[in-house]
């Protein structure tokens, strides 16, 4: 079959670079949670709280997991795109990974922005 | 002793399906390249297909999958493979017959990159000039023989050979985005910027693994995904 060129979509850069930024932060983030219990361990729920409670360590926390769905949402895409072929079963998988992924997002801000 | 083959055969106007035969040369026939064998064993054999040419690595029409590997007959020492010598045809491309695969479509998207130097200025008299060192950043690019060893060894490319162009075609688009000569490099990278057409590389690196000239289409790809970032950024 020969490819029918129906030109370019002029997009996928800004995937691309998502995909990347979201990796570097995620790699940082890891890297410093690890090392930051490894120095200081917390081990009571009380402590953990007060650690919890300041916001730059929401703030951390919260670019992690925004980077985690949106690093899955590109990454779970380009997997539909290389290997799920019929057109009406790719949008229906994007659809449910989209939502999955947004009821995700809302719990983790919900538990971000609560206060227990 | 002899030197063992098992070779791919698909006549499609005959076979139900392929299947692999056996062939054997004497150690002493004076094949020394695989290519030579091939030939060897169709004056046993002449239903056996396959395409060559200059039999010499420069024509790039002797790609075959050797012992599950991609590259040229014609450059493939006979004594550096295990035995018995597995000879498929190119992965992923429709068989023909044998050893020879339907490449349409691997050409169109060669076609698609628009592989030729658009310059608008009036032709001047004698050439368009360089300086040496823009004439440099064309080395590593431009000897690529299109035998399609690379785009048929790329995951990428067997899964979308329709809308992803494939790592030969890439190489050629950034063979010419690379020209300090050409004038559509805004045309051309409007064309590539693509989820598929460009952005199904993931790196893999098997083109880069395969190529029987040794030139790296992958580091062409992340110089295209260069250009269009520094383009946007």
């Amino acid at each position: 079959m020969r490819p029918r060129p129906t030109g370019s979509a002029h997009s996928g850069l800004g995937e691309w670079l998502l995909q990347r930024v979201t990796a570097v932060y995620m790699g940082v983030f890891v890297l410093y949670f690890v090392l930051r219990f490894a120095i200081a361990p917390i081990d009571v729920y009380a402590a953990w709280k007060v650690w919890f409670a300041s916001v730059a360590v929401r703030i951390g926390f919260a670019l992690f997991f925004a980077s985690a769905l949106l690093h899955s949402w590109v990454g779970m895409r380009s997997v539909f795109m290389d290997y799920v072929k019929p057109m009406w079963l790719r949008f229906v998988v994007q659809l449910v990974t989209a939502t999955v992924l947004l009821i995700l997002a809302l719990w983790v801000a919900q538990i971000l922005l609560g206060n227990t | 002793m002899t030197i063992r083959f098992s070779i791919y055969r698909y006549n499609p106007e005959n076979d139900r399906r392929p299947y692999m035969q056996s062939y054997e040369l004497q150690n002493d026939c004076g094949a020394v390249m695989l290519l030579d064998a091939l030939l060897l064993i169709k004056q046993q054999d002449d239903s056996l297909s396959f395409r060559r040419s200059c039999r010499e690595g420069v024509c790039g029409s002797d790609a075959v999958n050797i012992n599950g590997r991609n590259g040229l007959a014609c450059i493939t020492p006979l004594k550096d493979l295990k035995q018995p010598v597995e000879v498929r045809p190119l992965p992923g491309r429709p068989v023909i017959r044998d050893l020879v695969v339907d490449l349409s479509q691997f050409y169109a998207q060669y076609r698609a990159v628009k592989p030729w130097l658009i310059n608008n200025d009036p032709v001047p008299e004698i050439e368009r000039l360089q300086s040496p060192a823009e004439r440099d950043s064309l080395d590593g690019l431009y000897e690529c023989i299109l035998c399609a060893c690379c785009s048929t060894s790329c995951p990428s490319f067997w899964w979308n050979p329709d809308r992803f162009l494939g790592p030969a075609a890439l190489l050629q688009a950034w063979r010419f985005l690379a020209d300090s000569r050409d004038q559509a490099t805004g045309e051309r990278l409007d064309d590539l910027e693509d989820p598929y057409r460009l952005f199904r590389c993931h790196t893999i690196m098997n083109c880069v693994e395969v190529c029987p000239k040794e030139l790296n289409p992958t580091r062409a790809i992340s110089q295209i995904k260069e250009m269009l970032v520094r383009r946007s950024l």
